[in-house]
């Protein structure tokens, strides 16, 4: 009993090691190899020897380096068994150049720790790729979640996800999407789509309907330490900044997001006690380096909106005024109707309720939130602020009708009765 | 790595034959062509007759059916081809974006299967 116990936790020990380093090592082995399928698989014969050598011996003194020299004598054996396969490949040419570089290179650490991360995200986060593939794909290959854990992050059938990162990773050797930075001239509108999809697997993780499969706060500092990792190759970008601080604001509020049931709390009940300082401070460094740039973007204004509730003692001392012009800013990076909604709810806690209604209706006029039970929760909430109770009240009946979360319906249902 | 860069736009969006527009159309082809020429990796490239010329046929129950026109009725048809050899994916949706037709029209990139020898 005692000794499986103890060989569980070596497990556990040596999985925790290797998925540490993995996206390191992928990212490497592809950079040098120009084959992510090469790179995947002698990972994962490393990763079998790993296993037994370590539980006989021990973790290495150095995980990654043992790791790495394995993998990478993997590959080279794998090549050397397929040599007509790689033969016929066009990246024959990057195949002998490492088979000439192996015997001084194999051992030289310096090099093996050479990140090539960012190199690989940009390729996962190619723009030939469809956005839910980039995503399955940044997560499998550089944060190292197996199809079955990412599959379940996003409630979807495990052959589901797994058929689209085959398809994704078949086009990429196929199309021969490269495995570099882009060059300067498309380094801008290709960092814009990787910020999109790291904040889809920060607000995946934040917004976690399957979180009890994948840790959703592992999933958040992924997303930030990406980020982060980018910030430290491509520094003074506005945007990334503005990412980086918008996430570490919302990453703060973290813990006090959910009560203990799981279920999500608003802002205006949130226990701002439980909000972590230190996340708060790093959001504010990161605005006050991106607002240094003068070059301002919707990641930007959204981390000031952001910043404005981390800094508030309380929901109603909250400075509603410039929530309402910081919006109004968003509006002309971002014209979406839910930006325009919140426009109008941050309006109506300025004491500016009919104004507030004027824009609620003309947006349910439009139609394209008629769905959206905010939308009358919103239009309840003005209502009620201009005494309007009869109104107020079929609105708030209509948010509880819409809302597809019970949680939501009994707190509605709990305004419903306070408020008259 | 080749890649088929095929040309699709509706041809009721071409400048009309003889007016400016066209002969500058024209223009900006010959540069194109010549650019991907004195880069290296031009393999082969023509452009088509309109899709009033075109028979398409199909094989049903060992029997040729011959029909007038596409396949499929589509306001954007093939209009021409470049065939590429390029470095990568990138470089060739580099040379695809300097297609004169792309600013009217669509150019859809795609790899030339490698077969097993």
């Amino acid at each position: 009993m005692e000794k499986n116990k103890h060989t569980v936790s070596i497990q556990s020990n040596i999985e925790r090691a290797v998925r540490s380093c993995y996206g390191k090592i992928i990212s490497q082995l592809t950079y040098h190899f120009k084959s992510l399928d090469l790179a995947e698989e002698a990972m994962q014969e490393a990763s079998i020897s790993a296993l037994k050598h370590w539980q006989e011996r021990g973790l290495a003194s150095d995980p990654q380096g043992w790791l790495y020299v394995t993998a990478k004598r993997k590959a080279i054996d794998i090549i050397r068994k397929n040599q007509n396969h790689y033969k016929k490949q066009q990246n024959l040419k990057a195949f002998n150049e490492v088979l000439a570089s192996d015997t001084f290179d194999l051992d030289n650490n310096q090099q093996t720790h050479q990140d090539r991360r960012i190199e690989l995200i940009f390729t996962c986060c190619h723009p030939a790729l469809d956005t839910a593939s980039q995503v399955a794909l940044t997560l499998n290959t550089i944060c190292g979640f197996s199809t079955d854990e990412i599959a379940k992050a996003f409630l979807l059938k495990r052959a589901t996800m797994a058929q689209r990162l085959v398809r994704a990773k078949q086009k990429i050797s196929k199309a021969k999407i490269p495995y570099s930075i882009p060059t300067a001239d498309e380094l801008e509108q290709r960092l814009t789509g990787v910020l999109g999809v790291l904040y889809l697997i920060f607000n995946e993780a934040y917004y976690s309907k399957g979180s009890q499969y994948l840790s959703s706060k592992a999933l958040a500092e992924e997303a930030i330490n990406l980020a982060h990792l980018i910030n430290q190759q491509l520094p003074n970008k506005a945007e990334l900044l503005g990412l980086l601080a918008l996430m570490s604001f919302n990453f703060s509020r973290f813990d006090a997001r959910l009560d203990k049931f799981g279920r999500s709390i608003s802002l205006n009940k949130q226990n701002r006690a439980l909000w972590s300082d230190e996340q708060i401070r790093n959001g504010n460094q990161y605005l006050k380096s991106a607002v240094a740039l003068k070059k301002v973007g919707a990641y930007q204004i959204q981390a000031a909106i952001s910043a404005v509730h981390s800094t508030s003692d309380s929901f109603e001392t909250t400075d509603w005024l410039q929530i309402y012009g910081l919006y109004q800013k968003l509006l002309q990076y971002h014209k979406t109707p839910i930006v325009e909604l919140n426009a109008a709810i941050a309006l109506a806690y300025t004491g500016h309720p009919k104004q507030a209604l004027q824009n609620i209706l003309s947006l349910e006029q439009e139609g394209q939130l008629n769905g959206y039970h905010l939308l009358y929760a919103s239009k309840a909430f003005c209502l009620k602020q201009i005494g309007e109770k009869e109104s107020s009240k079929a609105a708030l009946n209509k948010a509880i009708e819409l809302s597809d979360n019970q949680f939501q319906k009994d707190f509605f249902q709990q305004e419903l009765a306070s408020w008259f | 790595m080749q890649y088929l860069l095929m040309i699709y736009a509706a041809e009721s969006a071409e400048p009309a034959p003889g007016s400016d527009e066209f002969m500058q159309l024209i223009q900006e082809y010959g540069a194109f062509t010549e650019e991907v020429m004195a880069a290296g990796v031009y393999v082969g490239g023509e452009p088509l007759e309109p899709i009033s010329t075109a028979t398409t046929v199909r094989v049903r129950n060992n029997e040729s059916l011959v029909t007038d026109g596409p396949f499929a009725e589509t306001k954007e048809v093939l209009g021409g081809y470049y065939l590429l050899d390029c470095e990568n994916l990138d470089q060739a949706l580099k040379y695809a974006a300097k297609i004169p037709s792309a600013k009217y029209g669509s150019v859809e990139v795609r790899p030339i299967m490698q077969l097993p020898s």
